[in-house]
């Protein structure tokens, strides 16, 4: 397996660069064109448009066509993020080679400022289940995350970013706790986090999980963007569970624990996803708002964006 | 077998029945919510492709028909644009459709829309440089990567023309199976009815054979014969239908579709 220092190596991506605290949305198609509107508009003024944008890899992967030909102009104005949702890294039966070079070939025409997947799985003998399914944390799926994920970092020639879960369920065959399982495959593959702060508040929240301890044992140097999103509460079920439906603000509890969070690493990028009742730009960007509003409030005193 | 796969496996198995699951897989509430996800995302996966299916079958019916069709047929490629395709043929066979099986040829036309979408581009061929090349069996011409021909089983011309300018669908024309080409230039896509013959040349060509062969071969009297297959080289190339083979990216070639 690849040791880290030869990811750290790697190539990394020519493309823009993020500045601190950059704070990006997720790119939908029915806002496009407002988008490149507002880039060609901005003018360096704060605040009219997103610092970067997210888009999910999979509804990229096309070999043309107009949706292609306007990812390839928000390019040239904006700062990107991959994001893919397919990849299944927790796969027992491995990744999908064919996937893989979908992968490779986005990432290679866009340059992203970041390239990002999951601690989760999705397939199973050629079919994909379209959800981040939970990984058991035993021996051998560390086995396979960590070679799937060199394997991912081998083909694209950089690092990536794994996201950390949103958990529904409670795995009584863990040997791992999640905290020591992430440790772990950051130091074998050399990959960093995606901290995914709603993810963490949802599986602390469904699974009786300690907040403060887990945020003790994230190695938070690993770490390289921060996920916000709604979320909701079924309480339909018992007990009532949080899903991560990304279909409405990030709640307060949220963003109390960003708070926290952010003081570890000030200066990364912060993505707000709203996939669900997926608002007009402008409310969107009245989170992008409050999201600065939270970091001043973090950092106005302490100075230590400066 | 792992410890892992089959747990996997166990796991999509759950995924498929709400009957109680194993222990080790989790508790109950919480694999309803990731049941729930898989079906809602697939589900609203075909909504979005098939709006006009959607608005024929009535959404309940769609409704039923969607989760019982992601329930059997889930996607074997994780880009969600490409599901759908066995629909098709589901409205094809459906017992309670046995009379308003033109329904299937709307959702053909509704692939073929999505498909060429996100299809490659490419220069199209046209009469001029047809007539300029000195020896047609050294030339290659293909269906242009963002076209596909589709065949439809019954007159839905006017039923597939109220439906895009957004009003109530009619009844179905006098005509009957024919011939549709769906293409997009630019950022548009159109959809052509065309002759059988020209929906013939188009399948020929999509077997990337020289196109001076080609037109021998069908030009004989006992095929097509010189005047019916100059009627549909010239619809093809009218509606930008061909493509110089040189101009066609590799890719495309793995991606594009011939008949559907």
């Amino acid at each position: 397996m690849l040791p880290s220092r030869s990811i750290h190596s790697m190539h990394q991506p020519s493309g823009p660069v993020l500045g601190k605290g950059a704070i990006g949305i997720g790119l939908k198609y029915q806002h496009a064109e407002a988008l490149l509107e507002r880039a060609l508009q901005a003018d360096g003024q704060p605040g009219s448009a997103p610092d970067f944008l997210e888009l999910h890899a999979e509804n990229y992967m096309n070999a043309g066509g107009p949706v292609q030909d306007q990812l390839v102009e928000l390019a040239r104005h904006y700062p990107l993020s991959v994001h893919g949702v397919g990849l299944s890294l927790g796969s027992a039966e491995g990744i999908d080679s064919f996937h893989l070079e979908r992968l490779n070939t986005l990432v290679e025409s866009l340059s992203p400022a970041l390239v990002s997947e999951h601690l989760a799985w999705s397939r199973l003998k050629g079919q994909s289940y379209n959800d981040l399914l939970p990984v058991p944390l035993i021996q051998e799926s560390l086995e396979i995350m960590c070679a799937n994920v060199d394997r991912v970092q081998q083909r694209l020639g950089r690092q990536i970013l794994v996201e950390n879960p949103s958990l529904y369920i409670r795995l009584d065959i863990n040997t791992f706790s999640e905290t020591d399982f992430l440790n772990l495959m950051v130091e074998r593959t050399g990959c960093g986090l995606l901290f995914d702060v709603n993810n963490a508040f949802i599986s602390a929240s469904n699974m009786g999980r300690d907040l403060s301890a887990y945020l003790n044992e994230i190695p938070w140097h690993a770490v390289g963007e921060w996920h916000l999103a709604g979320h909701s509460r079924d309480t339909q079920a018992s007990p009532a569970l949080y899903i991560d439906d990304h279909g409405s603000p990030v709640k307060d509890a949220v963003w109390q624990l960003y708070q926290r969070a952010i003081r570890q690493r000030p200066e990364l990028p912060t993505l707000i996803e709203w996939d669900n009742n997926v608002p007009d730009l402008e409310r969107w960007m009245e989170e992008v708002t409050l999201a600065h509003h939270h970091r001043h409030r973090v950092f106005s005193t302490a100075g230590a964006l400066s | 077998m792992s410890m892992l796969l089959d747990w996997q496996q166990r796991f999509i198995a759950a995924m498929r029945t709400s009957e109680r699951a194993d222990a080790d897989l989790g508790q109950d509430n919480g694999l309803k919510v990731y049941r729930n996800n898989i079906r809602h995302s697939l589900v609203e996966a075909l909504e979005i492709a098939f709006p006009h299916t959607r608005a024929l079958l009535g959404e309940r019916f769609f409704s039923a028909l969607a989760n019982d069709y992601v329930t059997i047929d889930p996607p074997r490629d994780p880009r969600l644009n490409r599901y759908g395709e066995g629909l098709i043929n589901r409205l094809d066979y459906h017992p309670a459709l046995e009379n308003y099986r033109f329904v299937a040829d709307i959702c053909r036309l509704e692939r073929a829309r999505l498909d060429v979408s996100h299809a490659d581009d490419a220069i199209s061929f046209d009469a001029l440089q047809l007539s300029q090349h000195e020896d047609l069996h050294e030339l290659y011409v293909l269906p242009h990567p963002a076209s596909r021909c589709v065949r439809c089983r019954h007159d839905v011309a006017e039923i597939w023309d109220v439906m895009e300018q957004g009003q109530k669908a009619t009844a179905l024309g006098p005509n009957g199976p024919g011939y549709w080409l769906v293409i997009r230039r630019q950022r548009k896509v159109s959809f052509h009815r065309i002759n059988d013959n020209s929906a013939s040349l188009y399948g020929i060509l999509s077997m990337a054979l020289p196109l001076g062969a080609t037109l021998d071969m069908l030009s004989d009297p006992s095929d097509m014969g010189p005047e019916a297959l100059g009627l549909a080289l010239g619809e093809l190339l009218g509606l930008g239908a061909l493509a110089y083979a040189p101009d066609y990216q590799t890719s495309s070639l793995k991606d594009s579709g011939t008949l559907l």
